[in-house]
């Protein structure tokens, strides 16, 4: 498939690595769009956090990646998701991940991109590739084009967890830039990933018993990559996942509809011809966007809404925490979950493999990459 | 059933017929699924607004120049005299 939207011919230094970014990345001078054909002919004007930490690593930047518009694919089909299934919505015009594609395809040796609904880790699973999704404000979003700020995190798509965490130390860090970011002096903060190791420690790992679907392959995936050593599962419950979706759903398209107010054809990218007013410079601008953009701006402006807002924003948000409080990292220190959106909605750190996610507490990178990169 | 050019005014949107109904179809099947929340008790939850329990993150107030004027328009899609433009808005 055609996954490059720019595709950039620089030579590569023997050694050096590859890397791909998708679309909501800012590359200086170069165009960035989020999948979106409202940004026109942009060009961006800063370049990424993220991409100068990997230039100044001298790892060299193939080209930019397709992507479904602002990330919303999975966002109104979770797959994997037995509560998603029964809302699911038909596909309309989603776009496969060009990330994915470049580094399945060995474009790329690995792939920046936001994947704030999963849909792209789960991706990356089918091709037999891994993502890693960092806890929440590990990675600066300074010139990443914002979606769901209280989900955005910039991840890795890698061929192997090892070098996906390699990448990661190369990526994290505080950056004044990026308002929401663990503070380096917190004591949750990221942990040093070199201080937990499978040998000799006791890592537990908790299996949801309430769950069934996929879990029961995750299960016998655990015990069969060869965890014996040090690794002991645990039977635990993951209470309010019926819950999940709808408030992924709730949450983003309210944040989404927030977000892309600021495309109103004025300030910069795409502008339509043939309006008479203001209003209608709006609105047929705005037309530009694709269908499910304009779905979750929708259903955005409907749960802001004065009569909505107690109702479903507000209760999303006390039902993110009910379900961020409700995992148990006292009894385990990793957790297999049914969908990796629900890392996005703890704000926890997950690696998506094929057959499964496991996420971990707040910080502790270093545990999955104990359980993932040290085999 | 909702009535969709409400949130379609809102939202700032000109669907064209079709495309209208085939979202207004979605954006009820969605809402369905947001009622599932109703059952879920919440008692004493207070709303979980970031995933960081931190306080703001603040800078020194001091001036920086991180972008020029040049710069900020130069992806503007219309602007004259190092000014956006816009239709006229007075009557």
């Amino acid at each position: 498939m055609e996954y490059f939207v720019t595709k950039f011919d620089e030579s590569v230094p023997a050694g050096a690595k590859r890397a791909v970014v998708d679309d909501s990345i800012m590359i200086k001078g170069s165009p960035a769009a989020a999948g979106s054909k409202i940004f026109g002919n942009f060009i961006s004007p800063v370049e990424a956090e993220a991409v100068r930490k990997l230039k100044a690593a001298g790892i060299v930047i193939a080209g930019r990646t397709l992507m479904n518009e602002f990330g919303t694919n999975g966002l109104f089909e979770l797959k994997n998701s037995k509560y998603g299934l029964e809302n699911s919505l038909e596909r309309l015009e989603i776009v496969n991940s060009g990330a994915v594609a470049a580094v399945a395809e060995n474009a790329a040796d690995f792939a920046l991109c936001n994947d704030y609904t999963g849909a792209v880790s789960l991706e990356a699973a089918e091709h037999g590739l891994y993502y890693i999704h960092p806890t929440y404000g590990t990675v600066s979003r300074y010139g990443l084009i914002p979606s769901v700020q209280s989900m955005d995190q910039i991840g890795v798509v890698c061929r192997s967890p090892s070098e996906g965490f390699q990448i990661l130390e190369i990526i994290s860090g505080h950056d004044p830039k990026d308002g929401a970011m663990i503070d380096p002096d917190c004591a949750s903060g990221r942990q040093e990933m070199e201080n937990v190791r499978l040998d000799g420690a006791d890592i537990k790992i908790g299996i949801p018993s309430n769950i069934e679907n996929g879990l029961w392959e995750s299960a016998t995936a655990v015990s069969l990559l060869g965890f014996a050593p040090g690794v002991e599962t645990v039977d635990t419950e993951l209470k309010h996942f019926e819950y999940c979706n709808p408030v992924m759903q709730i949450l983003c398209c309210a944040e989404l509809s927030n977000n892309i107010s600021r495309y109103d054809g004025i300030k910069f990218g795409y502008r339509a011809e043939g309006y008479g007013d203001l209003r209608e410079l709006y609105t047929k601008t705005r037309s530009a966007f694709g269908p499910h953009v304009k779905l979750a701006a929708m259903a955005g402006a409907l749960v802001l809404s004065h009569d909505n807002y107690l109702k479903f924003y507000d209760k999303a948000m006390r039902v993110r925490r009910l379900i961020r409080d409700s995992l148990e990292f006292n009894k385990y220190d990793a957790i297999v979950v049914p969908t990796p959106g629900i890392a996005r909605l703890c704000g926890i750190p997950a690696v998506t493999m094929p057959l499964m996610t496991i996420a971990a507490a707040p910080g502790r990178e270093d545990i999955l990459m104990a359980i993932t990169g040290n085999k | 059933m909702l009535e969709i050019s409400q949130y379609e005014a809102m939202a700032m949107l000109d669907l064209q017929e079709g495309e209208r109904e085939m979202l207004a179809e979605r954006l009820n099947l969605l809402f369905e699924g947001f009622a599932k929340l109703e059952s879920a008790d919440v008692e004493g939850v207070e709303p979980l607004v970031s995933v960081i329990d931190r306080y703001n993150v603040l800078r020194e107030d001091v001036a920086e120049k991180i972008i020029t004027r040049d710069e900020l328009l130069a992806n503007a899609p219309e602007q004259y005299d190092g000014y956006f433009q816009v239709p006229g808005t007075l009557e």
